[in-house]
């Protein structure tokens, strides 16, 4: 074929702009690292790795979220803690109390000492966070949970729980009101609550109670006639409706069994003495505190005052042990988040090692695979330029 | 004798003709265009004598260009189609570069605005977090924004390209009409002979209008050529030159277009345009530039829209139901500048998640009006009002003229305006805007769950709504609540068949929540205005559930998924641009090859031409020598 001169000078030109084009873009990869620099090199690599780079930075904001989540239970379940050890000590300080052989000046020093324990437990319910929201107001942070005025308790808060996301889909609480905490506690052994009529005059004292069989909720009045000449005393239960329920006769000790519950006295109620069953309410933590502070300030002159004493504090007692089971599971349930965040970060962590592993092989360069092709088209360069230098060497006109 | 010398002197003559024109090829080497030109030999008249015929030397017929119309055509043809991939690619390759950089993608910054979303959610009441979401929400703006400008300083550039091209084609045009009017006098006054460098001239320019404009090129008898662009519009007939000219599209008055003068105006020939620059420069405006556009606007409008929407449905650290948090704008229907009727149609955006990533044109044809897509030509028509992608458009203002037309550009609008609406971080709507809640008095094992509002109408609750648990509430023996506030009445719950849970609506503000559970006689659950609850960031969640949704183009995709794809689409327009620009390339190198090693000049070729005259000029020397010293042999002869 014919050949211009122009185009044989054009064509060595071109070859050897072509290498250097390739060079110049294979050290640009060397230099960045990058296998990917624009959408261009790879288009669905360009966009993996923009999916990729968003999960990531997702599950990061996540890992945030999970350790904010953790803060935020941990400072609950150490308020929480303290408030069982409080009410550990009101149960020890309370048993102590009602002990038969205390002087009303010793009882009403280990009640001064109760009410104490009760301002360090509203302190406690009422704790806030590093930023200073209350941590038992449900939403309304910005507001003490509980207030006290004229022996009432009030909650000031609601009962709502703030959630925070910490994976694809997993809401945690990292929260809970101090109405599911302190208020939400029912009364008595859980199902249902006994105490004394106010103007009982005999000396039955409520003991244990319990369940046999599934309890009919209603209120039942136990009303004790006279006593027979064995010392047992004839008794019957009437429901919300008067009608007779059960009857018998009981001795001290004893226990009274009616529409699935069970009641044990001791002592030896007068004629006329009433005791009510009604099914458990929630009842806070505080009052039920306060009652037995108040009980044992209350100096007893009577026997009569001596046995409401004792109920009161029979109630107070197993009101408080509502209260421990109560502060133990919501500790469990912090635990079991707890728990939950660490899986949940765990399974964060394993997913985002896997997402930065498939980003790198995505876009990073693989050095040995470009230095090679860096050498080969260092030689071809090379080759082009001298096979160019000859060839423009070559002219008749040197020859003439 | 004295024939010889004669032969011998036309032979010299002729010889260092073709000398000039071997040296005329060695000087013009480095010419653009040049074609070789030979000098064509031809043997004198013939004599006739008593002995026959006799030769009496040799004349030059002409000089010819060594030149292959085909060959040529060729290289002008594959010069438009190289010049319209180089400026395709030339402008999407800037594209690409401005989406090239991951860390500074919109992605980025919509991760980094949920991630602070989910922040204020950790701790709603707090300012600072809620000052760094506002902080992160302009950011996003701002890079939508950048983004916005990049595409507009591209916008500009296509139209720098286009009055670029057009003067170049006009001053190009002018020249080749003078080169015309040149060449047919030359042939004229030379009797047909061809005027070679000027032809070569002509082709030069030629081959550069080619580059700008594909352009069907037919010579004429008389030497001249005429050129067509488009279908069949003279931009130079002889010597008589028509301009081209730029003209403003009939509803985008920054859109340049393409024009040519004539009797009537300039009438616009935009669509007929075929290869070069020019066209290069159109197609990235409508296959690259303005999709690009159109998908970031749909991710403008789809994220204000839908991200308000959730916010509305939220309740401020005040109290105060949220407002919108971006800015959005209504669109317009654009109308053409041709428009002779009063139509003046409006629209409203119902559904934006079935918006599309396109314009839509809407149309009166004198009995009914069309709305039509403009990416698939979908469309619909009636009377109106026409809904088309989630779109309503009324069109019953103003009487419109048959042929009236609108351009509507949702999403390249919203691309625009995008902006943040709320500067006040207490004014972030974190919380739901009621609560719902149990009596703690109650006995029974009922519970109230999955409240939920879908609708800001009736909101904040001016009072709270309470059940009460009625076991004859619709009668006797029919269980249910009584309602007080709100919407009052009873509903029906049975506790025997619906305790596993059942979901109740109410139309105020479109409350929406379960009941589950025993509930006791009497038992109350309350519903109320969540005023106070500072705490809360139910809202802020569910809006934070917004960034994985696919809210966007028919449900489909997500923000971030908008976005790639954006990038996708950019990334394999750039690969086949750049794969089209290589096979085009090589295909004009090829034709320009053929074009060479038929025209071009070889200076090997040229130095054994050279040489070879030298020797015929001494064969022709010595030739006349011998012809003298034989009339001197004759002369001396005689003279004795």
């Amino acid at each position: 074929m014919r050949l211009s001169t122009t185009q044989f000078y054009q064509q060595g030109l071109t070859a050897m702009q072509n290498q250097q084009s390739k060079l110049q873009k294979t050290e640009h990869h060397l230099a960045t690292g990058l296998r990917i620099m624009s959408p261009a090199d790879d288009p669905s690599g360009a966009v993996l790795a923009l999916n990729l780079n968003d999960n990531i930075a997702a599950i990061g904001q996540f890992e945030r979220n999970a350790s904010v989540a953790e803060n935020q239970l941990s400072l609950e379940e150490n308020v929480v803690s303290s408030v069982t050890d409080v009410l550990q000590r009101v149960r020890e300080l309370s048993i102590q109390g009602n002990n038969a052989t205390n002087s009303n000046e010793s009882r009403r020093a280990i009640g001064i000492e109760i009410n104490e324990r009760l301002d360090e437990m509203l302190a406690l319910a009422n704790s806030r966070d590093a930023s200073g929201e209350y941590l038992f107001s449900g939403y309304r942070v910005d507001s003490p949970p509980f207030t006290q005025s004229a022996g009432n308790f009030s909650y000031n808060g609601d009962n709502g729980q703030r959630h925070v996301q910490i994976g694809e889909g997993t809401q945690i609480a990292i929260r809970d009101s101090g109405r599911a905490v302190f208020q939400e506690i029912p009364s008595g052994n859980g199902s249902f609550e006994v105490s004394a009529g106010t103007s009982n005059t005999g000396s039955g004292v409520i003991g244990q109670s319990g369940l046999v069989g599934s309890f009919v909720p209603d209120t039942y009045t136990v009303t004790f006639g006279a006593t027979a000449v064995d010392g047992s005393v004839s008794y019957q239960v009437t429901d919300s409706a008067l009608t007779v329920v059960s009857s018998g006769n009981y001795s001290d000790g004893e226990s009274i069994k009616f529409s699935g519950a069970q009641i044990t006295l001791s002592g030896q109620p007068a004629n006329g003495d009433t005791f009510t069953v009604q099914p458990s309410k929630n009842q806070d933590i505080f009052s039920t505190v306060k009652s037995i502070a108040d009980a044992l300030i209350n100096p007893a002159s009577t026997q009569a005052d001596t046995t409401a004493f004792h109920n009161t504090m029979a109630q107070g007692l197993s009101n408080l042990d509502q209260a421990m089971t109560h502060m133990s599971e919501v500790r469990s349930g912090i635990g079991a988040r707890l728990n939950n965040i660490d899986a949940q970060r765990n399974i964060n962590a394993d997913f985002q090692l896997q997402l930065e592993k498939v980003l790198s092989e995505t876009v990073d360069l693989d050095y040995a695979d470009a230095i090679s092709e860096f050498n080969l088209q260092l030689t071809s360069l090379q080759a082009a330029q001298q096979v160019y230098v000859k060839t423009q060497e070559l002219s008749l006109f040197r020859f003439l | 004798m004295a024939d010889s010398l004669n032969i011998g002197s036309s032979a010299l003559l002729s010889l260092q003709q073709a000398m000039s024109a071997a040296s005329h090829n060695i000087a013009n080497v480095n010419t653009e265009g040049f074609s070789r030109q030979k000098v064509d030999f031809q043997a004198a008249p013939t004599q006739l004598t008593g002995a026959g015929y006799i030769g009496s030397g040799v004349t030059v017929g002409g000089v010819d260009r060594v030149y292959d119309q085909f060959l040529n055509n060729q290289v002008r043809n594959f010069t438009s189609s190289q010049s319209q991939y180089e400026a395709f690619h030339g402008l999407t390759v800037q594209v690409n570069n401005v989406f090239a950089d991951s860390e500074n993608s919109l992605n980025a910054s919509l991760q980094n605005f949920f991630g602070a979303l989910q922040d204020v959610a950790d701790s709603p009441s707090t300012l600072p977090e809620r000052q760094a979401l506002l902080g992160e929400a302009a950011n996003l703006v701002d890079r939508q924004q950048s983004f916005n400008n990049l595409l507009e300083d591209l916008s500009r550039d296509v139209n720098g390209h286009i009055t670029t091209a057009v003067t170049e084609i006009n001053s190009l045009t002018a020249s080749i009409g003078k080169l015309n009017h040149e060449i047919v006098s030359a042939i004229g006054s030379s009797g047909g002979k061809s005027p070679n460098d000027l032809l070569d001239q002509r082709d030069v320019l030629l081959n550069r209008l080619a580059e700008k404009v594909n352009v069907t090129v037919t010579e004429q008898d008389d030497g001249a050529v005429n050129i067509f662009v488009g279908k069949g519009q003279g931009l130079v007939v002889g010597s008589d030159v028509t301009r081209l000219t730029t003209v403003r599209n009939s509803y985008d008055t920054q859109r340049l277009e393409i024009g040519i003068d004539g009797v009537a105006g300039n009438a616009n020939i935009t669509r007929f345009l075929k290869g070069g620059e020019l066209q290069g420069a159109l197609d990235f405006r409508e296959k690259v530039l303005e999709p690009a556009q159109m998908q970031l606007g749909l991710l403008s409008i789809g994220l204000a829209n839908t991200l308000n929407s959730q916010h509305q449905l939220g309740m401020d650290l005040d109290g105060n139901l949220g407002a919108d948090f971006f800015t959005t704008v209504t669109p317009s229907a654009v109308a053409s500048v041709n428009n002779a009727g009063t139509a003046a149609p409006t629209i409203t955006i119902d559904d934006v998640s079935n918006l599309q990533a396109s314009d839509y044109k809407l149309a009166y044809d004198g009995a009914q009006w069309s709305l039509t897509r403009g990416n698939d030509g979908t469309s619909v028509s009636g009377a109106g009002p026409l809904v088309l992608d989630g779109m309503t458009v009324d069109v019953g203002m103003g009487i419109p003229a048959t042929g009236d037309s609108f351009l509507l550009k949702p999403a390249r609008e919203a691309l625009t305006s995008l902006s943040l609406a709320i500067s006040d971080p207490r004014k972030i709507a974190m919380a739901a805007p009621v609560i719902a809640s149990g009596d703690i008095n109650n006995l029974g094992s009922g519970s109230i769950s999955g409240l939920s509002v879908s609708d800001p109408t009736g909101l904040p609750l001016p009072g709270p709504i309470s059940l009460s648990f009625n076991p004859d509430a619709l009668g006797v023996g029919i269980p249910g609540f009584d309602v007080v506030g709100g919407p009052g009445g009873t509903i029906a719950y049975d506790p025997a068949t619906q305790s596993n849970g059942t979901t109740f609506n109410f139309t105020v503000g479109g409350i929406s929540f379960d009941i589950a559970g025993v509930p006791g006689d009497g038992d109350v659950f309350v519903i109320e205005s969540n005023a106070g609850g500072v705490g809360d960031n139910r809202n802020g969640l569910l809006m934070g559930e917004l960034q994985l949704k696919p809210l966007l183009a028919g449900n489909e995709s997500s923000y971030q998924q908008v976005y790639s794809g954006l990038v996708a689409d950019v990334g394999i327009a750039t690969r086949q641009a750049e794969a089209n620009l290589t096979v085009e390339s090589s295909l004009l190198q090829e034709a320009v090859n053929s074009r060479e090693s038929v025209s071009g000049v070889n200076l090997d070729e040229e130095a054994a031409n050279l040489l070879k005259l030298q020797q015929s000029y001494q064969a022709v020397a010595q030739m006349v020598s011998i012809s003298n010293e034989m009339f001197q042999t004759l002369i001396r002869a005689t003279g004795n």
